[in-house]
């Protein structure tokens, strides 16, 4: 037991109270404040990683955004192929607000009005029909074709975006018959885990004569 | 260095001298204790930073009982980070790259005891620390540690019998 302290002090040797212990120390006295942790590479890979997650939740907000303003306007005068052509720039606008699309050259000459009405929308139907048309149809564009395109097959969506979709169709007004809906548990909801288990008990059967 | 006086009117030559002094043993104390080489640079900073407070308020102790009184700093302080939440979420192996250089070679005797004190529960490693490796007696440790005497006596008695049990393979 003698020769813990011996042990200590060989094994422990280059482990010793440097310069810069001493001027971090001095530093927090004379600085009045502490200094700050070092940042670890785990930390920093944590921050990183929370700010990754930030700028993904502002981009789905920013997204969201926009199939919710192409919800209103599906409400208001149905699919696509049925806007008149102020709502179809109304529509290009939101694309160019909502950054899903660049304001290019070809974009910028039918929003400037230089062509006449017919070419502007003949522009446009193609430039819609090419991004999220079906074989170059523009009739199937609509939201929904709008959200695939954007987003994927629902089948692949997170259940919190199923239930957005189904919320989205709900209080436009434009939810089918045929839609399956989805929503997210509520407070008062059961866990699976907690739910009474069903009867064991055979079902009885009577014999109708 | 200059001279002057840091607020609270206790020289810096002061804490200057007790970091030359003690700076090493605290270091190494805290490593031992944290097992964690940046967790023991911030302990042991803090630790000294700590003192001064304490001079500072008038709270040091008699030159003769100043190195019990530092260790017992150290090992408040450590007891504080193993305690704290940041403690238990990293990692808390001894990376001995991160140790700095030149670094012994990590084998042998003094290591193997080494290694062995740092795997004791915390409660005997301050105890192994305070008394073996600092040379202070039982009664300086319970004011350090604010143990009653018989159970510093106890949990040093228990301390050494684990370390010979480890160090001996479980043979007397």
């Amino acid at each position: 037991m003698k020769n813990i302290r011996d042990s200590i002090d060989s094994a422990l040797d280059s482990v010793r109270f440097s310069q810069a212990d001493r001027l971090a120390v001095l530093e927090r006295i004379e600085g009045g404040h502490l200094v700050k942790r070092k940042l670890s590479v785990g930390l920093i890979a944590a921050i990183v990683l929370m700010l990754a997650t930030l700028a993904t939740a502002l981009a789905v907000t920013l997204s969201k955004a926009y199939f919710e303003d192409v919800a209103k306007l599906q409400s208001k005068s149905g699919y696509y192929e049925d806007w008149s052509l102020s709502e179809k720039l109304y529509f290009l606008n939101l694309m160019i607000d909502y950054d899903v699309v660049t304001r290019d050259d070809e974009l910028a000459a039918i929003l400037d009005g230089s062509m006449t009405d017919a070419d502007r929308e003949r522009a446009l139907d193609s430039f819609v029909a090419e991004k999220y048309g079906v074989n170059g149809r523009i009739d199937p564009v609509g939201l929904e074709s709008i959200l695939i395109k954007e987003k994927g097959e629902l089948i692949f969506w997170s259940l919190e975006d199923k239930a957005w979709y189904n919320d989205l169709y709900e209080s436009n007004g434009i939810l089918g018959y045929d839609v399956c809906l989805m929503s997210m548990p509520g407070e008062n909801a059961t866990p699976p885990l907690r739910r009474p288990p069903l009867s064991l008990s055979p079902p009885s059967w009577t014999l109708i004569s | 260095m200059d001279s002057a006086l840091v607020p609270g009117n206790v020289p810096k030559e002061t804490l200057e001298r007790l970091m030359t002094q003690y700076g090493d043993s605290v270091k190494r104390i805290c490593l031992v204790y944290l097992k964690n080489t940046q967790l023991c640079e911030d302990a042991a900073q803090e630790c000294f930073v700590k003192a001064f407070e304490a001079l500072k308020r008038g709270r040091g102790p008699a030159p003769a009982a100043e190195r019990a009184w530092l260790m017992q700093v150290a090992v408040n302080t450590c007891r504080d980070y193993y305690r704290s939440r940041w403690f238990r979420h990293v990692d808390k192996r001894v990376d001995l790259d991160a140790l700095p250089l030149p670094a012994p070679p990590f084998e042998g005797e003094a290591w193997a005891v080494t290694q062995e004190v740092m795997a004791l529960p915390a409660r005997f490693k301050e105890l192994v620390l305070l008394y073996y490796y600092q040379g202070l007696t039982l009664r300086e440790i319970t004011q350090a540690t604010g143990l009653h005497l018989a159970t510093a006596h106890r949990r040093l008695r228990k301390a050494q019998e684990l370390l010979r049990q480890r160090l001996t393979g479980g043979e007397d």
